[in-house]
């Protein structure tokens, strides 16, 4: 921009940028930058100055991504697994297995599953709490049922949860609830149950909770023995943002 | 607790936001590799381009800095909930500004001045503010002084020309100097970084 341009609007463009300009002369000025380049490039390096200089601390962070961002490459990769599959199962077993010990005779043969069917072994295997299923409340009242069930399902006593998601789902039903429910249900053995919250999370816009009730979904079909509904979950969810190593990895175990 | 297999680090949230308040690169790293991929995925699934993808990480992740150093962040649910509603709201939010240029006939494409909600967009919009942030130390005085004065204190010019003991007219002059030659070390720093960085 020609100095002599710039001379004359450089207490316009601070004002603007401050945010102090009077409104007709902001928009007039905006509106000046809409069509000529040099004034729009002024304004914004302006403004670029003046948070340089006011926001040092956001503009290092800033920085900071974008390096972080540059060094690990784009796009990023898909998220890693948080556990091995049914490593929250695990705790579970051995709390049996410790039972199973104490009183022997038939729990033995649950340990070792030797009633379990080969699907539900599979479904076991990749049964795993959620971890990613996104939640921010967006009312705050009465949140003592909320904060009570996922406070028992993070330490995996699901039976615990199940009261308080329930009661919490009668008062304020949200896809995210009804899947902390469906997978209590689940990982308390109580499959059944799990369908019809599962069925209607699976109808969600969000995407992230659409892929989890329908992965779920799957394994709770999986654990009942119903290989046709399970795969048509499958069929339903892929291609996953989420879950596609999960699935093909599941489907290769099904197919053996 | 979330283990990163890649580089062995177990980090419990605790450890995720106090690393967030002291900008420690490892956390940075772990937050990218863990959630750069479900913000990508939900930009492209709408309607978002990969750059749009690329932004929209660059943006989220600024905003959860910035909601844990002011206290926002209450961890009423897990971590990962926070940033996926930050990312959905904010993604919307774009796509109504994209839409409402379109409808003035504006390009939607072309990034128009205060038209961001926040500061975080912004900083991410720009990419001149980090080359100006970086460049800033490296101008000398009576620069420095006169930048600081003008853009950072907001001090009128006739108050700059009592303090310094500069003519009116040549105070003008010095801030177009200044500016342009701040100008000049910016463009340097973007040409070297861009090079250094093509891919």
């Amino acid at each position: 921009m020609e100095n002599k341009i710039y001379e004359a609007q450089q207490e316009k463009i601070r004002l603007l940028v401050s945010g102090y300009l009077a409104a007709e002369e902001r928009a007039t000025l905006l509106r000046q930058a809409q069509s000529d380049p040099e004034l729009a490039d002024e304004i914004e390096f302006s403004r670029g100055l003046a948070l340089a200089l006011q926001q040092p601390e956001l503009v290092a962070a800033s920085a900071l991504i974008a390096q972080t961002i540059r060094q690990e490459g784009f796009p990023p990769p898909l998220p890693p697994k948080s556990a091995a599959p049914g490593s929250a199962v695990w705790p579970w077993l051995l709390g049996i297995f410790g039972a199973a010990l104490l009183t022997g005779g038939l729990f033995w043969a649950g340990i070792f599953d030797l009633f379990d069917s080969r699907e539900e072994r599979i479904a076991r295997s990749f049964m795993e709490p959620l971890e990613n299923v996104l939640y921010t409340p967006e009312s705050r009242n009465d949140l003592s049922d909320l904060k009570t069930g996922l406070a028992a399902y993070e330490q995996g006593r699901y039976r615990e949860a199940i009261p308080h998601f329930e009661r919490r789902m009668r008062h304020q039903p949200d896809n995210t609830i009804r899947l902390y429910l469906a997978t209590s249900y689940l990982l308390a053995e109580q499959p059944e149950k799990a369908i019809e919250p599962l069925e209607i999370a699976a109808n969600s816009q969000e995407m992230p909770i659409r892929e989890a009730a329908l992965w779920y979904l799957a394994l709770t079909h999986l654990k009942l023995k119903d290989l046709a509904a399970a795969r048509a979950a499958l069929l339903r969810l892929e291609p996953s943002a989420f879950y596609n190593d999960q699935i093909q990895q599941l489907k290769s175990q099904l197919e053996r | 607790m979330q283990f990163d297999k890649r580089n062995s680090m177990v980090l419990g949230t605790q450890e995720i936001l106090q690393g967030l308040v002291s900008q420690d690169p490892d956390v940075f790293q772990h937050l990218y590799r863990k959630y750069g991929g479900m913000i990508a995925a939900y930009v492209r699934k709408n309607s978002g381009s990969d750059e749009d993808a690329r932004e929209m990480i660059h943006l989220i992740m600024l905003k959860l800095w910035n909601s844990v150093r002011e206290g926002h962040y209450h961890e009423q649910g897990k971590l990962g909930p926070f940033i996926y509603t930050l990312t959905a709201n904010t993604w919307r939010d774009e796509l109504r500004r994209r839409k409402a240029r379109t409808t003035e006939q504006l390009d939607p494409a072309r990034h128009q001045p205060f038209d961001e909600d926040s500061l975080e967009e912004a900083i991410v919009k720009n990419r001149q503010i980090e080359a100006i942030y970086q460049c800033l130390p490296q101008l000398a005085p009576p620069c420095s002084e006169i930048i600081r004065l003008f853009h950072l204190e907001e001090v009128s010019l006739q108050d700059i020309v009592a303090q310094m003991n500069y003519d009116y007219n040549n105070l003008r002059k010095r801030i177009f100097d200044c500016r342009k030659k701040l100008k000049k070390l910016v463009e340097d720093f973007l040409k070297k970084k861009y090079a250094f960085n093509r891919h």
